[in-house]
């Protein structure tokens, strides 16, 4: 009995990844392959012809540098952000257990209602944030209107959203560095800002770059905040490629191209992440 | 004077007393050891001495200069930590020079003060690994040597062998008494364990419930304990105490058994102290019966009853007395400590 126990377990996974994980891959980079005008046509092989088209492409470009952009900037401010905001939320102050609750919130709440919440709060006539910048005497934003200000907006309100998750993670790593380093650093003569590149930094190295990297994998897929603000405008200003991927395949009908795109991102991403382990190796050298 | 000086150092914790009024004095080139069964507030006044635990009410001096609220770099003080707290992701040599390179000194000074030290420690060949890959004997040589290469004018360290094998805490206990004689800087030590305390100590402090109970050389506290709590914590085995009254220059210890009471004392009960090293086979005295025997080799340590009081007798090796066995005991009556029953306070004898 027990003898198939494994066997039979393992069967049930590998058909199950296959089916649900292996073969939608394929299907899409098969997709690629295709001229596609609509999901009910017939296919037709055109080989590696969409690729041509969309890498001589001036928007693939512009789409894949908008992605950096926009990977990069939101996962620096993160980190940062989060970790600035999980030293503050471990020192000793009166009601901590309340603003550690307070400052996860954000991370609970769907995008939409996030986006919708702030586009509300900018709104040219009656947004909170529109009549206080006003009274304050400060210019008037359009906040979606410029190509920069539209980037700006989008990381502005990823970092609001997702910085909750580095914040939790790093207050969780603090927890497990023993006092006494902080003790014995005392003695040698470093204060906080040394304790921190000399102790903390190095002890959370690894979550750290955990943290780095999945972010930084969610970032450059991440579709919604952008898909639900700009919708990549204006003039393409915020158009990443899984934006330009969705615009393709479904608004232009050239599912090929949608499909071709994708897989080129899933590409840059597979050689992001091998570099990536290649300079930060997960196993540490003890 | 250099060292350091403890003036009526006091810790409290909300209502909690941790350390209750020390006031000791260490003068340079002294190894003082803070001793006293856990929780009795020797972390708590060593940390106070470093500066990790603010001091609630008291002062504190170090080379004759008042550091009572100074952070711990500004005391002039370098400390080993009981887990050895050393930085993991530095390199040994890294470690040491830590503390060198926080307060400014130029690179090739601190590397010759790491390898002046390493070279004293015997750990040269480890100055390139990460504490990872170090046993914990090599650890503890490298928290040494990282407190080492600061030359402080006081050395504090908490139980810094408690997580050694015994063997090798009998070694570093060597090591450490030599060191210090070699250095000649003073130096507090805590630790619940006697015999290390015995044995390292100038002077040893002895501590309960955040109190001082004695202060002395380990001799002194040996041989006139200042109390039956110090008689019971120092020396093993443990001193026998025994409750007895005192009648016609007697101590009668129930069921008949008596023996001669020292000069001195007019109170009618009493507790006795005796060592169990203090008694001797006799072929008259205390009646022994023989429960336990327990062979150490040089030394033969006997376990038994006199009247209804249990009583421990080490004697030299003794090869034909055996469990069911009745022999006789005796002791000089300068080997008998009396105490007081209720406070426990040591009643001095005539040639006191
Ligand atoms: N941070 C603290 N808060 C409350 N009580 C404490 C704290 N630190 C120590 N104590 C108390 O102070 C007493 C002395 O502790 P400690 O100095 O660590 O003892 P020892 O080192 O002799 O074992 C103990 O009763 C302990 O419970
Ligand atoms: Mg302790």
């Amino acid at each position: 009995m027990t003898r198939w126990l494994l066997p039979g377990f393992l069967t049930v996974g590998a058909i199950a990844t296959l089916v649900l994980i292996v073969g939608p891959a394929l299907y899409a980079v098969s997709l690629s392959f295709y001229d596609i005008p609509s999901l009910t046509s017939d296919p037709v092989w055109v080989g590696l012809n969409k690729y041509a088209v969309v890498l001589s492409s001036g928007e693939f470009w512009n789409a894949m540098w908008n992605g950096i952009v926009y990977a990069g900037l939101t996962i620096i401010l993160q980190v940062v952000l989060g970790i600035g905001f999980a030293l503050i939320l471990n020192q000793k102050f009166v009601g901590r257990s309340l603003l550690r609750g307070l400052t996860f919130l954000p991370y609970l709440l769907p995008t939409v209602i996030a986006v919708l919440t702030f586009k509300w709060m900018v709104d040219g006539s009656f947004g909170i944030i529109t009549i206080l910048m006003h009274e304050w005497g400060l210019p008037a934003v359009n906040w979606f209107e410029t190509e920069a200000a539209s980037m700006f907006s989008v990381i502005l309100i990823s970092v609001w959203l997702w910085t909750p998750f580095v914040t939790t993670t790093f207050l969780a790593g603090l927890q497990t560095v023993p006092v006494q380093l902080y003790e014995a650093a005392r003695v040698d003569g470093a204060g906080p800002i040394r304790q921190f590149f000399h102790i903390t930094l190095p002890m959370l190295r690894p979550i750290l770059t955990v943290i780095v990297l999945l972010r930084g994998v969610w970032m450059f897929n991440k579709l919604d905040v952008i898909w639900l603000t700009t919708g990549g405008g204006p003039l393409g200003a915020t158009e990443h490629l899984p934006v330009l991927s969705y615009r393709k395949a479904f608004a232009l009908f050239d599912i090929g191209s949608g499909a071709a795109i994708a897989t080129l991102s899933f590409l840059v991403l597979m050689i992001a992440v091998t570099l990536y382990f290649r300079a930060f190796p997960m196993e540490e050298v003890k | 004077m250099a060292g350091a000086s403890l003036k009526k150092l006091r810790k409290t914790y909300g209502n909690v007393i941790a350390v209750e009024g020390v006031d000791l004095e260490i003068s340079d080139g002294e190894l003082i050891v803070l001793l006293g069964p856990s929780g009795c507030g020797k972390s708590t006044t060593l940390r106070m001495v470093a500066g990790l635990e603010s001091i609630s009410s008291g002062q504190l001096l170090i080379d004759d200069r008042d550091v009572t609220k100074l952070e711990p770099k500004d005391r002039d003080i370098a400390m080993v930590f009981q887990n050895y707290a050393l930085y993991p992701h530095k390199t040994i040599r890294a470690n040491m020079a830590f503390g060198l390179k926080m307060r400014g000194m130029e690179a090739g000074e601190a590397s010759r003060c790491v390898n002046e030290a390493a070279e004293m420690l015997d750990i040269t060949h480890l100055l390139d690994r990460k504490p990872g890959q170090l046993s914990g004997g090599q650890m503890q040589r490298v928290a040494l040597g990282r407190a080492l290469v600061r030359d402080p004018a006081i050395f504090l360290l908490d139980e810094p062998l408690s997580n050694l094998d015994a063997k090798l805490r009998a070694r570093m206990r060597e090591e450490i008494a030599l060191l210090q004689r070699r250095i000649g800087k003073a130096m507090l030590y805590v630790t619940h364990d006697q015999t290390e305390a015995m044995t390292l100590a100038d002077r040893i402090v002895i501590m309960r419930d955040g109190q001082v109970q004695q202060i002395g050389s380990p001799l002194e506290v040996y041989d006139r304990p200042a109390n039956a709590f110090v008689a019971g914590f120092i020396g093993s085995p443990e001193m026998n105490l025994l409750a007895a009254e005192i009648s016609g220059g007697r101590l009668i210890l129930g069921d008949g058994v008596s023996m001669s009471a020292p000069e001195g004392p007019n109170l009618k009960s009493v507790t006795v102290g005796i060592r169990p090293e203090a008694l001797e086979p006799a072929s008259e005295g205390l009646p022994f019966s023989i429960q336990g025997v327990e062979q150490l080799g040089s030394q033969t340590l006997f376990i038994g009853q006199v009247g209804n009081h249990r009583l421990r007798a080490m004697t030299g090796r003794q090869d034909n007395i055996s469990v069911g066995d009745t022999i006789s005991l005796k002791t000089s009556p300068s080997s008998i400590h009396l105490f007081e029953n209720e406070s426990g306070m040591r009643i001095r004898n005539n040639e006191e």
